[in-house]
């Protein structure tokens, strides 16, 4: 028997929102293998009382191949409590379709009920891992839908599946607003005059360039929010009514720091406007705005400055906001300004290597690791939320099989210092062995890096969060008793964990520095 | 402030102890109180003290407990944590969370609520629980260390109705026993077996039931499930449309197995206060329904069987922890799986119905050499058989003039080694898994499953980009590939045979390598490398040969 594994496939998915507040979804699945069976034979649908969500009119039928219909018992639905904890409830119906095959059409429908009207504005997907032969969305008069990601959004969606670092926005979807009741230039003003009232205080001041400045936020102010000690902001401090008291106290929530920057820098002399990331410039509502920067005017165009985001090195904005569209709060107006990226010099990795090779085929010796601009940042966040043993189990699986004593770790607190971690490593088995000689290959790091995109079933091209670069340096001193007959850099190489199917998207994003890559050959001394 | 102090008094008894060097943190107190009413019924009353030591120990600030939302009773919990120095703050409610204790089950009552404190180093921990529990029958365990903390002071008291004799059995270490109190102390942090007391209750009364014997196991467990394997009128009338025309009992045996092992695995279990556990769907329903969990279909099996006068036993294992049935502790409650032995003209068939990848005959590796017990009366603990799996591989190479390697392997996998390949082509993960695993790029796979008769052949092309190494005038090759994670006891017979470009010419080979499990040996033959390396069925790791280079020159 040759196994050939037909896809299941939606038949109809079908979503109707009904104002106030209901959403009643449609599904007719065609399943077709043993395996369709044996994964969409349970259905699972979550809902949230907490936020008065409740699930009305549950149907759900097996339709075999003969056409037979055959409705899932009342008894056989199952309302589950998946997770309570104090007022908060997530709850689920599941339930097992009955009779399934090969063949077989699950259909099912139900009433989702918000009781404080529709969330909008509403994303509602419109790809699933499965295949959708005809999606319908009904909108009632009043609301609007926003189709994103597809061409023909209604009928033959291809599947989607997620895949890691795949580019934002893959999954077509339709959102659901209420018609802009306001324009890009009254917002603008909104956020103007408050950015501007928040400033109106005590003047606050102190010397250095922009980047000092922003420097000196990140640094002389605690960032509340990425306290350490309480990441859920219990027993937080109370507000700083102006830039003035967060400058006095000392600490401060990311806003709070933003506000003290634009002060900070306005009493420089510099023209500070307020600044956010807008999801959707062509959706002029409050919901399209994300994350809030402070513009100071350049002789061509702006800087962009964001020190309430702890740990970015001079430059650098967090990167979820490079390369996106930001609106500028001008009293003139609104201006879309597209934020810069950062390069592969800002958020480099050195790795550098000195080992002694063993006779028995080990090596031994001292690596140490240096990150800068986002690779760093991401460490010492990912730190915050570490004791010191978890960072050195972190440590020790990106080295699996290795010996790691001796570990160093310095610069995670400071915002703009690169990371760099020092520790001595014993790897056994290291070197090839025939019975005359040992080969010790140069890639060293390589070893322990594992692929990170099979390029088997990947179907989505790959996007790394940020632009960065790897530069390893490895040196090997030849054992006792042995000779190093030859070294010799080889060709290059590409990085382990580069996609091979997406070789322009990888060096557009990734430079490579060659140095030290060899192989070292060495023989015994007679 | 006084209700806490005499609440808390077990809390008092060890909270001065001295905690030993290198912990990260040191539980001073586990004790679980369980009295035992007339019925069966028991409260059992759970205590815990943790001291943290190292910030790396505070994940150790926290407790759970189980229990049955329908039949059973959360009736309290509640925990504490003292700081350094200071009192004890009891904490919110709000602050516990309540899951269901199977997340993967479609329905089950049993649910777990937990708390995980925030407790720096030097603070301690504790906590009380009490829960309700209906049994279906009188035995109780408790294991005097759960973690890898060590442990001040582990102490289980019993309270049992009068004139209940209480049979007493300990592993891993043997407690001081005063009455119906059992103690340990200064127990050492992760012992080589967790030390653990089984008791068992014989009752003065006949409405529950006594388990001195395994039989009495059997028994009690058949009678649960022997009326759910009745062949009704559908069930007949299902298992003869099956055999319809088959005229071996092989055949009929082969066909009704496959039916049911293509039912899927959903497991929705009702009335475990009353033993649900252990009681099977009625044959009829789960033919109904289409689904059902381990017992259910193994019970449809056997009524389906009996319906063409083949006879077959419920079998009661331990899919996961084939350690915990002991044969000197007669319970039901060591078993978490049943399967099927069927009698056939060949002999006993043990079967998985809910395996969905193993051919009839065959056991998973899990179930394999376990302990198991038939569901009939009179029987007792026995074994499982051992069956290894079998590879039977052979792999063709050429290497290029310019290093590059295209491959071909031609594979036949028996027993537990095609139930997992079967298993990765299943979830669609097989050539991604190979790809993975084996670092090639596979160009072409192509299966044959004789499934559900054994017998997989896989036939596989791939391509490796640049596999040879350079080193100045030599070059290194490792040209086998690694060996996938085998299955359990598997043989291994792998002949590769490779074609070298005329430039490449071998300067040097490994040496043989051979230990009482494995053996590999690489002969020079026409020019071309032959490879030979077999592993027999045994749990000795396998020796990585494939990190064996084989050193070329190219001729100019």
């Amino acid at each position: 028997m040759l196994l050939l594994l037909a896809l299941a496939e939606v038949l109809f998915w079908g979503t109707e929102i009904q104002l106030p507040g209901q959403l009643t979804h449609t599904v007719r699945l065609q399943l077709n293998t043993p395996a369709d069976v044996a994964r969409y034979g349970v259905v699972t649908v979550p809902y949230s009382p907490t936020r008065g969500q409740t699930l009305l009119g549950l149907r759900a039928a097996t339709v075999l191949p003969n056409g037979h219909r055959l409705p899932v018992p009342a008894e056989a639905i199952f309302d589950t409590a998946v997770v309570k904890r104090g007022d908060h409830e997530q709850r689920t119906l599941s339930w097992a379709f009955s009779a399934l095959e090969p063949g077989a059409v699950v259909e099912y429908e139900y009433t989702e009920c918000h009781a404080d009207g529709l969330p909008l504005p509403l994303r509602l997907p419109l790809q699933r891992e499965l295949p959708v032969r005809s999606r319908e969305v009904t909108v009632p008069a009043g609301l609007l839908a926003h189709y994103r990601n597809c061409q023909n959004c209604r009928t033959h969606l291809p599947a989607y599946r997620e895949e890691p670092d795949a580019p934002a926005g893959g999954l077509a979807i339709v959102e659901i607003t209420l018609p802009p009741e306001t324009t890009w230039s009254a917002l603008a003003a909104e956020l103007a005059a408050r950015f501007e009232a928040e400033l109106a205080s005590a003047p606050v001041a102190a010397p250095g360039d922009l980047e000092t400045l922003a420097e000196l936020c990140r640094t002389r102010i605690q960032n509340v929010l990425y306290r350490t000690d309480n990441l859920t902001l219990r027993g937080a401090p109370e507000p700083n009514p102006t830039p003035a008291d967060t400058w006095r106290r000392g600490y401060g929530t990311p806003h709070e720091i933003n506000l003290l920057f634009a002060a900070l820098a306005r009493a420089a002399g510099h023209q500070v406007f307020y600044a956010q990331v807008v999801n959707r410039p062509d959706l002029p509502d409050p919901s399209q705005l994300q994350s809030e920067l402070i513009a100071v005017r350049q002789p061509h165009g702006y800087a962009f400055f964001n020190p309430g985001v702890p740990y970015l090195s001079a430059g650098l904005l967090d990167f979820d906001e490079e390369g996106r569209t930001a609106l500028v709060a001008t009293p003139a107006g609104p201006e879309f300004v597209t934020l810069p990226r950062s390069s592969t010099c800002q958020n480099r990795t050195e790795r550098t290597a000195h080992l002694l090779a063993q006779p028995d085929g080990s090596v031994h010796g001292a690596i140490t690791l240096t990150y800068s601009g986002h690779a760093a940042a991401l460490r010492k966040r990912r730190a915050e939320r570490q004791s010191p043993a978890e960072r050195l189990a972190a440590l020790r699986q990106e080295f699996p099989g290795a010996l790691i004593e001796n570990v160093e770790i310095e610069n995670l607190a400071l915002p703009a210092a690169p990371v760099r971690i020092r520790f001595q490593v014993t790897v056994s088995d290291y070197a090839d062995r025939s019975p005359r000689r040992l080969f010790f290959p140069g890639r060293f790091f390589a070893r322990f890096a594992s692929t990170r995109y099979p390029a088997a079933g990947r179907t989505q091209p790959v996007e790394f969060p940020f632009a960065f670069s790897v530069h390893d340096t490895v040196t090997l001193v030849a054992p006792s008793g042995h000779q190093r007959v030859f070294h010799r850099g080889l060709e290059q190489e590409r990085l382990r964990y580069s996609p091979a199917e997406f070789p322009e998207l990888y060096q557009k994003w990734v430079t490579f520095e060659d140095a030290g890559r060899e192989v070292f050959l060495m023989e015994r001394l007679p | 402030m006084l209700a806490l102090l005499l609440l808390t008094s077990w809390f008092q008894e060890v909270a001065s102890a001295a905690s030993p060097m290198g912990a990260d943190a040191h539980v001073l107190l586990r004790e679980e109180s369980v009295i035992m009413d007339q019925t069966g019924r028991q409260t059992i009353t759970t205590r815990g003290v943790v001291r943290i030591l190292t910030p790396a120990g505070a994940h150790h600030a926290r407790a759970g407990v189980a229990y049955d939302s329908a039949a059973g009773q959360l009736l309290e919990f509640r925990a504490w944590v003292q700081a350094p120095g200071g009192e004890a703050d009891e904490i919110d409610p709000q602050e516990f969370v309540d899951r269901p204790l199977a997340p993967a089950e479609l329905h089950s009552p049993l649910r777990q609520r937990q708390i995980e404190a925030n407790a720096p180093p030097g603070s301690v921990f504790f906590y009380q629980s009490t829960v309700v529990a209906p049994a279906a029958f009188p035995q109780v365990e408790f294991e005097f260390q759960e973690s890898e903390l060590p442990v001040h002071l582990s102490r289980f008291r019993l309270s049992a109705p009068a004139g209940w004799e209480v049979q007493a059995i300990s592993f891993g270490s043997s407690p001081h026993r005063a009455g119906n109190t059992w103690e340990l102390r200064q127990l050492p942090a992760r012992p080589a077996q967790l030390p653990r007391l089984a008791l068992t209750l014989l009752p003065n009364q006949p409405a529950l039931p006594r388990f001195a014997t395994w039989s009495d196991v059997a028994g009690w467990l058949a009678t649960r499930s022997d009326a759910a394997a009745q062949p009704t009128p559908p069930v007949i009338a299902q298992a003869e449309s099956l055999t319809a025309g088959l005229t071996t009992p092989q055949q009929r045996i082969q066909a009704l197995a496959a039916y049911v092992q293509g039912l899927r695995y959903v497991a929705i279990n009702q009335n475990l206060g009353q033993g649900g556990g252990f009681t099977p769907a009625p044959a009829a329903t789960v033919l109904s329904r289409g689904y059902g969990d381990c017992k259910d279909k193994a019970t449809l099996l056997r009524a389906l069987l009996r319906a063409v006068n083949i006879n077959s036993w419920l079998v009661a294992t331990n899919s996961s922890d084939r350690a915990r049935v002991r044969p000197e502790w007669p319970s039901p409650r060591v078993f978490n799986h049943a399967i099927i032995a069927i009698e056939a003209p060949s002999g006993l068939l043990y079967f998985d119905p809910s395996d969905p990848h193993h051919a009839l005959g065959g056991l998973p590796p899990a179930l394999q050499g376990a302990p198991a017990l038939f569901l009939r009366s009179g029987a007792s603990l026995a074994m499982t058989p051992e069956q290894a799996g079998a590879i039977e591989r052979q792999i063709t190479l050429r290497l290029e003039h310019d290093g590059r390697v295209s491959g071909k392997i031609l594979e036949t996998a028996h027993g537990s080694a095609a139930a997992a390949t079967r298993a990765l082509v299943a979830a669609e993960m097989y050539d991604s898994y190979l790809s993975s695993r084996l670092g090639i790029q596979v160009t072409q796979l192509k299966i044959q499953d004789s499934f559900p008769e054994d017998g997989l052949h896989m036939y596989v092309e791939y391509e490796q980009a640049a596999p040879v190494a350079t080193a100045g005038p030599l070059h290194v090759w490792k040209p086998l590939l690694p060996w996938l994670e085998l299955p359990g006891p598997v043989a291994v017979n792998e002949t590769v045979t490779i074609e070298l470009h005329p430039r490449w010419i071998v300067e040097e080979m490994p040496e043989p390598v051979q230990s009482a499990s494995f053996s590999g040996a690489w002969f020079l033959e026409d020019g071309k490398l032959i490879i030979n390396r077999q592993l027999r069925p045994s749990s000795a790791g396998v020796i990585p040969v494939e990190r064996l280079p084989i050193v070329l020159r190219q001729e100019r």
